[in-house]
């Protein structure tokens, strides 16, 4: 078996990402995930109501208030979500490394070091493509779980944090 | 590294015709795995017009094997450029594959007994970062195997040197085709097989049965709608009742005997005269009975290097060590290489091949935090039991308390787990050692890591409580509830280790 002792070695002074200024992403990105949700929500609802049109339970009036009910609450919930959950996102770029960090209720924030970026793409939906935004995904060798996206950067900014990173990484090939 | 020079396949080339027997083979041994339990079933059945359904069934599935293998055979094609490796397929969809000489990773040779009666081998070309099985030749003489594999890597060498100025990382394993030349490192002599297979998790592995078992028979129960239709199931049912007890003890102890048992054969089958060989730039394990299979572990291509042991195999003095290679994104920690059982010294001597003792020392020890206790025992104990519960008592309309016993045990693991589990860090490698009955030890060079990211609950947010995940080539490590504190200081000299490297993760 291998012996382990114990002894200081994280020495101070190291760069701290905890630091870093977050930037924060596109007010667009807020409205688009509203509007977003909202679709999500009127689909839910029209779901909902065929759904009660066809089997109610009690009277029909009855069954309507009662889904009516439960799907403002959820819309509630899911769009406060959403509203709070624009503040807490944001990404933060250093000279090697990039950092997402997203979460209202569950944190995570993700770390890439740019000598392991495997390629970087630009992504635009067709809402995105009507709120002038695009996302910039990230990808590593180590999965899924790994990779990187980051929603809700205006579509020249977006590229530009493309070429940044696609640089960077040919910068670490070429040394 | 002199020999071949040549291009052995500058034109597009045929396997070896043995190709469509052993794809008839493989299609046919496919279908009865798949079938095997319904044609159990029809035997205890046996209904006269099942049966000629089912011959019916069998000759159509011959007769589409048969041709599928053919068209397969004369519809491939493969061929060496003049930079890459080029195989042609498919009738409909054809499809072109190019390895390029510098994406190759290790040449593997695979060869079933089907395989071995025919003298010929299969290849799977690995690459970095793409399915292998788009790189295979199902069936090739040994000769012309060889000639393909010693080809292949002297280019992929040649090809890198071109590229960068070290090429000490890489050197292709020419002496592999006949490598046993060399002194094997270690070699695993059939008591070693034994032991290792009667050392085995058996729990683990009854438990599979058991899963397997009701898994088939949820598939198939409709089959035997009417019970009568068994013979003597409908007596035997009547003597169930009142030997009941005595049924279970001697269910368990069967299972037990036949986990014992199978994996006892399966170790044999598997792992029959294994050899660890010290190649240049790595090792070769090679072992199996009806299918010899030849694994190369590269040191650069390794990312995590892990061993555990079980109580049983500790008395012995036995681990078992896992090389866990770096794959593409859709089957992580699939390739990884498995010596399934060692010694103490054999396991130092694996390991010294990717992490040397010299590199080990030092380092700082972070444990999880005590309030990981409470917090597991209410979600893995006190919910799923309280919805236990809740769930009988509206079932069943009455209270089974006694469920909430089974606190203590889940107690008593979360406890284990959580005094054992160990996360130590120096200036090169991350060490993690976890487990509750069974013990892993996993080490992971700090450059070789991909990303990283902390993830809190709520709770966590309150406490300063952080998990983190470490992400490899080879799967991800979560290390829970670290301090806040504690997970930065990791990040941060985790993410600057790996900024400072000038070493290639692959």
């Amino acid at each position: 078996m291998i012996d382990f002792e114990n002894q200081q070695i994280l020495t101070e002074g190291l760069p701290e990402l905890e630091r870093v200024k977050y930037e924060r992403l596109e007010m667009n990105f807020l409205w688009m995930s509203l509007l977003q949700n909202a679709i999500f929500l009127a689909v839910l609802f029209a779901v909902g109501l065929i759904f009660t049109l066809t089997i109610f339970f009690d009277s029909f009036l009855t069954s309507l208030v009662k889904m009516t009910g439960i799907w403002l609450v959820f819309s509630l919930l899911l769009l406060l979500l959403s509203y709070f959950g624009f503040y807490k996102k944001g990404y933060a770029l250093r000279e090697r490394d990039i950092s997402y960090k997203t979460g209202l209720i569950f944190k995570s924030v993700t770390t890439i070091p740019f000598n392991r970026v495997q390629h970087c793409e630009l992504k635009k939906g067709p809402l995105e493509e009507l709120f002038d935004l695009a996302r910039v995904r990230v990808y590593t060798a180590g999965g899924m779980a790994s990779d990187l996206s980051i929603p809700g950067l205006n579509q020249v900014r977006a590229e530009s944090l493309k070429q940044f990173i696609l640089r960077k990484t040919e910068e670490d090939e070429e040394e | 590294m002199k020999k071949n020079r040549e291009n052995p396949f500058p034109e597009p080339t045929r396997q070896d015709i043995s190709a469509i027997f052993i794809r008839i083979i493989d299609f046919v041994k496919g279908l009865f795995v798949q079938f095997f339990p319904i044609l159990i079933v029809f035997l205890l059945v046996g209904r006269g017009t099942i049966e000629l359904v089912f011959l019916v069934f069998a000759l159509a599935t011959g007769f589409i094997s048969i041709v599928l293998s053919t068209l397969h055979y004369f519809m491939f094609h493969f061929h060496i450029k003049k930079d890459a490796l080029v195989i042609t397929r498919g009738l409909l969809n054809r499809t072109h594959t190019s390895v390029p000489f510098d994406r190759v990773q290790v040449v593997n040779f695979e060869a079933s007994l089907v395989h071995r009666m025919l003298n010929v081998v299969k290849i799977v070309v690995e690459t970095a970062g793409s399915k292998s099985s788009e790189s295979e030749i199902y069936a090739l003489k040994k000769d012309d195997a060889n000639a393909l594999r010693n080809y292949l890597l002297e280019k992929r060498k040649e090809k890198v040197a071109d590229v960068k100025t070290e090429t000490t990382e890489w050197v292709a394993d020419l002496d592999s085709g006949g490598g046993e030349s060399r002194t094997p490192l270690f070699t695993l002599s059939l008591k070693d097989l034994i032991k290792i297979g009667i050392t085995n998790n058996h729990l683990k592995s009854a438990s599979v049965m058991i899963a397997v078992g009701f898994a088939y028979l949820s598939q198939y129960w409709w089959i035997l709608d009417d019970i009568d239709d068994v013979p003597y199931l409908g007596m035997l049912s009547g003597l169930f009742d009142s030997i009941v007890p005595s049924v279970i003890i001697l269910g368990i102890v069967t299972l037990l005997v036949l986990a014992v048992i199978l994996s006892v054969a399966n170790s044999l089958i598997r792992y029959y005269n294994l050899k660890v060989n010290e190649i240049s730039g790595g090792l070769k394990v090679s072992s199996g009975l009806f299918n010899k299979r030849e694994y190369s572990a590269r040191n650069n291509k390794l990312q995590i290097f892990s061993w555990n042991t079980n109580p049983l195999r500790r008395l012995v003095g036995l681990f078992s060590a896992t090389m866990s290679q770096a794959s593409s994104d859709d089957d992580l920690g699939s390739q990884s290489i498995v010596v399934p059982g060692c010694n103490v010294d054999q396991l130092n001597a694996l390991r010294e091949q990717f992490f040397p003792a010299a590199i080990l020392d030092s380092n700082l020890l972070f444990k999880p935090d005590k309030r990981m206790i409470l917090r597991y025992l209410i979600f893995f104990g006190i919910l799923p039991l309280s919805i236990v519960f809740v769930a009988i008592f509206l079932i069943f309309n009455f209270f089974l308390y006694w469920v909430f016993l089974l606190l203590l045990p889940i107690l008593v693991v979360i406890v284990v787990y959580r005094n054992k589990f160990e996360l130590r860090l120096n200036e090169n490698v991350l060490y993690i050692k976890h487990g509750v009955i069974e013990d892993t030890w996993k080490l992971i060079h700090l450059y070789k890591v991909q990303s990283i990211s902390l993830h809190q609950t709520p709770y966590m947010q309150h406490r300063d409580l952080v998990n983190i995940h470490i992400h490899t080539a080879a799967g991800s490590l979560t290390v829970p509830y670290i301090s806040l504190e504690s997970s930065w200081k990791i990040r941060d000299f985790v993410i600057y280790r790996v900024e400072r490297s000038k070493k290639s993760w692959i």
